[in-house]
């Protein structure tokens, strides 16, 4: 087979520069250019060696740090209790995690970081106190019948296709401190190691912990996605026997939930209609011979002519026509004896 | 009887229809005839001179006519003595030697009778040539005493004609007020007998043509019949051109003042003649004899015609109309019943009383080519297309015709006026030897063409100064340029079918076709002459060379054609494919079929199989590259589809249904593993369209599907579908398909409209030319790194336009054809403004279309910021419309529409090599990142320390798309990519820097908040951090 000619053969790139450290610091952001302070937020300067392969001067990836004020609602039932001791941190790079954080605050002498809340992940469920149980209670009773809030399968979720999850942009991410004390202090840090003074000597994704595995980007990480696409068969048949028995045993429940609603009165005293279950017992040799009268019956009878009122005036009409037209061959036959 | 009832008869009509008549009643026009003259109006008004030029032009005719009435008369004591002073004054206009006997002559020459301009400029209705210049004939009537009444023998005519001209230029030259212009030769229509005087004036944009004219009864029309002999009467043989060019000059006065009574007394009359020059004009016409003899002058001769011969009773509706495009329409129409003289071959039509063919500059091969395009329009008509519609279909398009191949070669026009018979005329051999060729193409490809045009370079007007003496230039070596528009089902045929062996006709045809002619018998006994051609390469392709081969001299021989439209041209661009389509895309399929047999074979499977359709564009023959074989699973998969009967016992609920859907591949899996037909099967699960913004965990954002490789090495990959049965609270069945994730790239279109996509393309699909003009299509959007922005089906759609029935042009009969009307209809598609319609299935009525625009005014009103909608619209049966929807960034819509425009611009000229068009420009992003092209396998799979794992093979192209769709989305705010077809390589453009929201929202279900300050080295940053492994190189444009 004749192999295609491929783009790189063909293609002029006479226009284009090979990066180097004069392109990059052409299109580098410095942080002379950038606000110390925009909307409220703080710009943290943080050095990146990703290009370090075309130049050693480093490139700036800019953070934006206040301090949080939690209004959002799933993450105060989530935490209850980081009022005060979390900061907000916004444009993450698109590779954070904990580790990346923690180091990153460690390495400008901030505070110990407990736990990273990013906006693209699902906050943690906590189990309610019983106060919140009874306003859930309550609220359920008015739209439990909704259909959105129906139970999915609880079953296994499916594989991860990827060994490491990476931020969408523009995701945010809160830092929860250890204690008060610690969230001011990396505040002061943030603060101090702003735009006006970028003299912090920390790269992004040093200092990370030797026990704190985190996978490797580029080629090792989509071949790795490539092996998740075809899970092992064995696996795979067992995952889906699962699911299905899951499914199945859900189905149960709802239906014995379901009967048992249908007998029980509720807090106003009515009990909910719903469809009986209960297979109809086949019909014994009376009935079937019953139902073949009826339609015998019906078949017999016809359309029922006469039901409707226009159908019996038109009857009656049809009747006065006949009569007219009876009298007048009455007529003729006597005209015609007469003539004979 | 009410006006629209009698509307056919033009008098009565003019009384009611005219808006300044008091008495008439005020009758509406229907909507679509309204519409229909508001587009003629604007075509007007594009077309003509503005008041200002007009009166500039007037300004220089009312001068040159002053000069030429008021020249004084001269005597002369001979002919000869006149060319000597006339010559010593500075004054030759070149004109061809010709035996004409009256060097003696005495000769008198007074001033013109009469100096009339064109009825345009006397009407204020001059009308600009495409490229932009301005024309007014000038018609000069020479007095009739300076003619005898014999004079139309032996080129006397002709010879005190250029006499009279040469008087006239001197009474120019000598002048004041016509001191400042510039004086040329050149010939009328083309015809070497007749030379005029051009007048350049000013700055070269306008050109005056004095055309001598003679008075009407100068010489007796009898005697100027075609079959007589009035030239060269020693060699006795009929001259008609010579005796036609007489007739023709003196008609010029009267047909100019037939045409002025008309305009000023028939509402519609001028529009109607703008408009067939217009026409003619677009498809090369124009009273050039090399242009095929027919021009503006003929066409309102035509018209003049209609006028005079619609009466009351004989009104028709081709008849002489009020309406211009109706009026233009009927003279389309009298001309496609005008039949070729069999005896003459060529077309007449005479006028009236005069006896002056109007037809007697065309050639066979131009008349049946202005035939052919008439009655295309006609039969836009007679299917019911309104009127309005129709206009836009002749005016709207800028390429109005594409010819399916054009062949270009170096001609001897000495050696061909070898060949050519007894009976030819001496002069205008270039004429000549395009009836020559035209007669031996006819031959050579018998029925496999509609349409033959020649084209041959116009020989320059020559300057007339005082001090050079000019001659006409005859190239004795020309390049002929043939356009040949192909019959799409015949033009394939690899045998020809000559005369029975008995046959007298068998010497001729073996003359003919020489060495390619052989002798066959066929199954019924018939022993015939027969020409086969190799199945290998397009037959006309091959019919073409050898007619080259026949046509050209030996000297020339050597020097190969240049095709253009050329099929292996075009596959050059797109290898490995050859011709004809067949083999690597039939191959693939049958693998398809077996796989689909065995599937259906398949038993106690818990629900039956509805359907295994293809969905990839390999199995349709419209993937760029062909299916071919792959080591493994590393090449990219050939997708199908399983439908399944429908079930009400799918679970509601997707999430479940993804995993029923799961279970029930590995469940067909264990089943064709059982078979033993397949090298390797297996089920895999992957992320749907946007898979990197959600998690994998979420419902419907996962789907499953099935990898098959066959023992040929083919590699299938099939998706499940399925319907899930709902009983409805109405009481009805509902059938709720199951939400397919697309595996291409690009949004899902509305359900409304896919029948209507798909019969569409099916449609098209009939048309053998169809499959290769989307890969073509395809293959420039992917040059250009466009391909990965648009769906395929839209892509298809695209072409469809090019295969509509209901446009005057024809059905593509080649590749390059189909691809060039693409781009013409792509590079004045205003998508802003306008949906692209493709009427494929029916086309639209007014009231539709009416709809159409409000509807997509309505759309556009609601459309998203930064992306524009291309819309498509599509007509269905029982009056469906179907909208297609499809959102793109606006840089890559501005840049699709950029560069079909250069396509379409680059092709007008036939010396742009095809392949150039689809060199992409890479200047136009700002950076570029080129990708490894084999990146090698790592040592080792993980690091272990007891064992060392091999590492795995996976293919480069699924690797990189996985790659470079992440990136997409990294990047999505900064940057916009664009891939090549190969995902080799990625060109950048940065997204203008807008004011995002600022940091510090902590809405955390919101995933809007943009980076505030984006830093480009920063985004670089990540592309290699992302890539890592897979990254060449990165190249930045210096200004950024």
């Amino acid at each position: 087979m004749q192999s295609t000619p491929s783009s790189l053969d063909s293609v002029d790139l006479s226009a284009f520069k090979t990066l180097d450290a004069q392109t990059i610091a052409a299109i580098n952001l410095p942080p002379s250019k950038v606000a110390k302070v925009r909307k409220g937020s703080t710009a943290l300067p943080v050095r990146s060696n990703s290009l370090a392969a075309f130049s050693s001067e480093p490139i700036f990836h800019y953070l934006f740090i206040k301090p949080h004020d939690p209004q959002y609602t799933p993450i105060i039932s989530a935490h209850p209790n980081i009022n005060g001791r979390s900061l907000f941190i916004s444009s993450i790079p698109f590779d954070s995690t904990v580790h990346h954080l923690r180091a990153l605050f460690t390495a400008i002498g901030g505070g110990r970081i407990e736990t990273v809340i990013f906006s693209d992940e699902p906050l943690p469920t906590r189990s309610s106190t019983p106060d919140e149980k009874d306003i859930k209670n309550k609220k359920r009773k008015r739209s439990n019948l909704t259909a959105n809030n129906r139970p999915t399968a609880e079953t296994a979720p499916w594989p991860s296709l990827w060994s490491r999850k990476l931020h969408p942009p523009g995701t945010t991410a809160v830092a929860v401190f250890v204690d008060k004390v610690a969230c001011d202090l990396a505040m002061k840090a943030v603060t101090e190691n702003s735009t006006d003074n970028p003299n912090l000597d920390y790269f992004w994704g040093s200092g990370i912990g030797k026990g704190n595995l985190i996978p490797e980007l580029g080629k090792t990480r989509y071949e790795d996605h490539m092996e998740r696409m075809f899970p092992d068969p064995e696996w795979a048949q067992k995952f889906v026997d699962d699911s299905l028995e899951a499914y199945d045993n859900r189905l149960k429940a709802e239906e014995e939930e379901r009967r048992r609603k249908a007998n029980e009165p509720d807090e106003d005293g009515f009990i909910t209609v719903v469809r009986s279950s209960r297979p109809r017992p086949p019909p014994s040799a009376e009935e079937i011979a019953e139902r073949l009268n009826k339609e015998e019956k019906r078949a017999k009878k016809g359309f029922y002519p006469d039901f409707y009122r226009f159908q019996q005036r038109e009857l009656k009409k049809e009747q006065a026509k006949q009569l007219l037209s009876q009298f007048e061959d009455a007529k003729r036959r006597v005209r015609e004896r007469k003539d004979t | 009887m009410s006006p629209d009832i009698q509307s056919n008869n033009p008098r009565k009509r003019k009384l009611f229809d005219s808006h300044n008549s008091n008495d008439a009643p005020n009758v509406p026009l229907p909507q679509s005839q309204r519409g229909c003259q508001d587009d003629v109006v604007d075509l007007i008004k594009l077309q003509k001179c503005s008041a200002k030029e007009i009166s500039q032009v007037s300004q220089v005719v009312d001068d040159i006519k002053n000069v030429l009435t008021q020249a004084k008369e001269t005597k002369f004591a001979s002919i000869r003595d006149a060319n000597t002073m006339f010559v010593a004054r500075g004054v030759h206009i070149p004109y061809p030697e010709c035996d004409d006997g009256i060097d003696d002559v005495e000769i008198s020459l007074p001033p013109p009778n009469r100096v009339e301009a064109e009825w345009g400029l006397r009407q204020k209705m001059l009308r600009k040539s495409e490229n932009k210049d301005i024309s007014v004939d000038l018609i000069i009537q020479i007095p009739s005493t300076i003619f005898h009444s014999k004079d139309y023998l032996e080129y006397r005519y002709h010879r005190k004609r250029i006499l009279y001209l040469s008087y006239l230029l001197l009474a120019l030259k000598a002048a004041k007020q016509t001191s400042g212009y510039l004086f040329l030769a050149d010939f009328d229509d083309g015809d070497e007998l007749r030379p005029i005087i051009l007048v350049d004036c000013l700055y070269s944009t306008c050109k005056i043509r004095l055309i001598p004219a003679i008075p009407i009864d100068l010489f007796p029309i009898d005697k100027l019949s075609p079959n007589a002999c009035r030239a060269d009467r020693e060699r006795g043989i009929p001259t008609p051109m010579h005796n036609s060019t007489i007739i023709n000059d003196a008609s010029h006065l009267v047909t100019s003042d037939i045409i002025q009574k008309y305009t000023t007394s028939n509402e519609g009359f001028k529009e109607a003649l703008v408009l067939g020059s217009v026409w003619l004009s677009r498809l090369g016409f124009s009273s050039h004899l090399l242009d095929g003899g027919f021009g503006e002058k003929e066409w309102a001769l035509l018209q003049c015609h209609l006028v005079e011969t619609t009466t009351q009773r004989a009104a028709s509706r081709y008849s002489a109309s009020s309406d211009p495009f109706q009026m233009f329409k009927s003279v389309l129409n009298l001309i496609s019943n005008i039949k070729i003289d069999f005896e003459s071959g060529t077309p007449t039509f005479h006028r009236k009383h005069s006896g002056h063919n109007v037809f007697f500059k065309m050639s066979r091969w131009s008349f049946s080519a202005l035939k052919h395009h008439s009655l295309a329009i006609i039969s836009l008509d007679k299917l019911g297309l309104p009127s309005r519609t129709q206009f836009q279909r002749i005016f709207g398009d800028s390429l109005y015709h594409v010819a399916d191949i054009t062949i270009s070669f170096p001609i001897s026009s000495l050696e061909i006026a070898a060949k050519l018979p007894a009976n030819t005329e001496r002069q205008n051999l270039k004429h000549s030897v395009n009836d020559y060729c035209y007669n031996l193409f006819c031959k050579g490809l018998s029925d496999r063409f509609k349409i033959i045009t020649f084209s041959a370079p116009k020989p320059p007007a020559i300057r007339l100064t005082d001090s050079l003496v000019p001659k006409i230039q005859h190239d004795a070596v020309y390049n002929i340029v043939v356009s040949i528009t192909l019959d799409e089902n015949r033009c394939t045929r690899i045998i020809d079918y000559g005369p029975e062996v008995q046959d007298t006709k068998t010497a001729e045809f073996r003359e003919f076709w020489e060495g390619k002619a052989e002798l066959r018998r066929f199954k019924d006994g018939r022993v015939m002459e027969t020409v086969s051609w190799d199945a290998g390469l397009p037959p006309v392709e091959q019919i073409l060379s050898f007619l080259h081969q026949k046509i050209t001299s030996s000297s020339q021989k050597n020097q190969l054609p240049k095709f253009y439209g050329h099929e292996s041209e075009i596959y050059l661009t797109s290898t490995p494919l050859i011709w004809p389509i067949g083999e690597s895309y039939g191959a693939a399929i049958s693998e398809f079929e077996n796989i689909a047999n065995t599937i259906r074979q398949v038993k106690d499977f818990p629900l039956g199989f509805r359907k295994i359709s293809r969905v990839s564009p390999a199995l349709s023959f419209t993937s760029v590259r062909p299916p071919s074989p792959c080591l493994k699973h590393l090449g990219p998969p050939i997708e199908g589809e399983i439908e399944l009967e429908s079930s009400s016992m799918w679970p509601a609920d997707s999430e479940q249904r993804n995993r029923s859907e799961f279970g029930l591949l590995l469940k067909l899996r264990a089943e064709l593993e059982a078979s033993g037909n397949f090298f390797a099967i297996r089920v895999g699960i992957a992320g749907a369209n946007g898979s990197h913004k959600f998690p994998v965990s979420e419902p419907s954002n996962v789907y499953c599907f099935m990898d098959i490789l066959t023992k040929r090495q083919y590699h299938f990959r099939f998706r499940l579908k399925h319907t899930l049965e709902v009983l409805s609270e109405a009481g009805g069945m509902k059938l709720l398909a199951n939400p397919r994730p697309s595996t291409q790239k690009g949004p899902t279109h509305p359900d409304g409209s896919s029948h209507l996509r798909a019969s569409s393309i099916q449609r098209c699909h009939k048309h053998q030319y169809f499959p290769s003009s989307v890969r073509i299509l395809k293959k420039w959007f992917q040059s250009h790194l466009i391909a990965h922005f648009f769906d395929e089906d839209i892509l298809e759609l695209f072409v469809a336009i090019a295969f509509s029935q209901y446009s005057p042009t024809d059905i593509p009969s080649s590749t390059y054809c189909g691809f060039r009307k693409v781009m013409a209809r792509l590079s004045y598609w205003d998508w802003r403004n306008a949906p692209l319609e493709i009427e494929i299935l029916r086309h639209f009525i007014d009231e539709e279309k009416i709809c159409i625009r409000q509807e997509f005014g309505a759309y556009q009103q609601t459309n998203r910021k930064g992306e524009v909608c291309l819309s498509i619209v599509l007509p269905g049966e029982d009056g469906e419309v179907g909208w297609i929807r499809h959102f793109i960034p606006r840089l890559v819509a501005i840049r699709m529409t950029q560069l079909a425009r250069e396509t379409h611009t680059r092709l007008t000229s036939i010396l742009t090599p095809f392949n150039a068009v689809f060199k992409p420009d890479m200047s136009f992003f700002d950076f570029v990142v080129l990708l490894k092209r084999n990146p090698k396998p790592d040592k080792t799979q993980g690091t272990y320390s007891n064992v060392v794992v091999a590492p795995k093979e996976f293919g480069s192209v699924s690797l990189y798309r996985e790659f470079i769709g992440e990136l997409k989305f990294q990047t999505e705010e900064y940057v916009l990519l664009f891939q090549s077809s190969d995902d080799l390589t990625i060109g950048g453009l940065w997204k203008p820097e807008k004011e995002s929201r600022a940091p510090g929202i902590e809405d955390f279900s919101s995933t809007t908040v943009k980076n505030a300050v984006p830093n480009k080295a920063a985004v670089l940053g990540l592309i290699m951090e992302l890539g890592r492994g897979f990254i060449d190189r990165v190249g930045v444009k210096p200004s950024n």
